[in-house]
């Protein structure tokens, strides 16, 4: 727990500035003004840096004079680094990262999307019946007289659990319908790359939620069999499996923003190169 | 595929309507065939989800889509009526082509323009025998 409460925050805020290195710049050749660009990029950058070095610090100090346990939830400092710095810093670097001013023509396709792929209906009624599965065994010693443990816990895990699959459900549904314009000239690339993007984000969706799901209703049937010893498992599964799903989730919705990045600068490079009637 | 223009002087519920009329008409769409969802439609063309509404209540009213709740809006009308187009029909598409006529003269279009133009759309919704739809 002690290694977990130090690289788990450090690694949080450390972040931002790590993808933002990897991120390779890619100037508008239409940009009216590319010094200024370039300018704005350096300052973000310096920001970035500065920003990361001053949130190490603090989390440092924090957890060496303070308290470890509580500094550990600094790791929200990621937050203000990435939305307020990181991200127009990649924005700079990369109009794909911003969806600028949409043109004047404009095209979408005339197929219904809220098709989930094949067999994901099956894949989510199992995981919803491993969930039922989890409860019950956490239930059944609790009623029978053989567990003592906290009623709240149970309750809050299980609710935890049987919430993440419910947002599972709901982040596929508002990935089906996240919008995919389409130039007019009807690029197969284009929609090819949000088929892609589309099915990779659904099942993204299913994976994270189902693993969360796991991870929260895994501790209760742990405590069910035995508070005193498993406690400790218990723990580490919560905070394990909850880091891990954090990663998880974290690596599906920045590698999805990259596919998506690369599929607005195509839409834009299109657009700007077509017009009605023609190429 | 539907496309509309934003700087165009034709409103947009009017763009989108005769875009899907045009798509049912070559057959790009087929009776039954599912309309995409109001919300898809206007995220997609990034514009008021009202708009798409208007559309889409004027092609139910012209019969040509049904809306039913859990299913959504499709396809109602059938691409092709057999048998003869009724005389009030005849008269409302020569008033239409008309209007059409008049707009092209008024922009200063050649007849040989129009022609042109003409024979590209009948090209392609009706298209010669071999010939790609």
């Amino acid at each position: 727990m002690r290694y977990f409460n130090f690289f788990f925050p450090l690694s949080m805020i450390l972040f931002p500035l790590i993808f933002s290195l990897f991120v390779r710049s890619h100037p508008d050749p239409r940009d009216p003004d590319p010094k200024a660009t370039v300018a704005r990029v350096a300052r973000l950058r310096r920001w970035l840096w500065m920003g990361t070095a001053a949130a190490v610090f603090v989390f440092l100090g924090a957890y060496l004079f303070i308290s470890p346990r509580g500094a550990s939830f600094l790791w929200i400092l990621a937050f203000p680094l990435w939305f307020a710095i990181t991200v127009p810093l990649l924005q700079a670097k990369d109009r794909g990262w911003l969806m600028t001013e949409r043109p004047q023509a404009r095209a979408a396709t005339l197929e219904r999307r809220d098709v989930a792929p094949s067999g994901l209906a099956i894949v989510r009624l199992l995981a919803w019946i491993l969930w039922l599965a989890l409860f019950v065994l956490a239930l059944w010693p609790f009623l029978t007289g053989q567990s003592e443990w906290n009623t709240a816990w149970f309750l809050m895990f299980s609710a935890f659990g049987a919430g993440w699959l419910l947002m599972g459900g709901l982040g596929t549904r508002l990935s089906v319908l996240e919008a995919e314009p389409m130039d007019v000239g009807g690029s197969p690339e284009l929609a090819r790359g949000y088929e892609s993007l589309r099915r990779y984000k659904i099942w993204g969706w299913f994976g994270v939620s189902t693993m969360a799901m796991l991870a929260f209703s895994l501790p209760p049937v742990l405590l069910a069999r035995d508070p005193e010893g498993w406690l400790y498992a218990a723990i580490w599964v919560g905070a394990g499996g909850g880091a891990f799903v954090g990663l998880l989730g974290g690596v599906f919705g920045v590698t999805a923003d990259v596919r998506r990045t690369r599929l607005n600068r195509l839409y834009q490079d299109l657009a700007e190169g077509t017009t009605v009637g023609g190429a | 595929m539907l496309t509309i223009r934003l700087d165009s002087p034709q409103p947009l519920v009017d763009q989108i309507r005769s875009g899907i009329r045009q798509a049912i008409a070559t057959g790009e769409l087929a009776p039954g065939d599912p309309l995409p969802t109001v919300r898809q439609l206007a995220a997609d063309l990034g514009i008021n989800l009202n708009t798409v509404a208007r559309a889409y209540r004027q092609l139910e009213a012209d019969g040509l889509v049904s809306t039913r709740r859990g299913r959504g809006s499709v396809v109602e009308a059938a691409r092709e009526t057999p048998g003869e187009p009724s005389e009030s029909v005849r008269q409302r598409i020569r008033e239409q082509v008309r209007t059409i006529l008049s707009d092209a003269r008024l922009a200063s279009l050649s007849a040989a323009d129009v022609e042109c133009l003409f024979t590209e759309e009948l090209s392609a919704l009706w298209p010669r025998k071999g010939e790609d739809r």
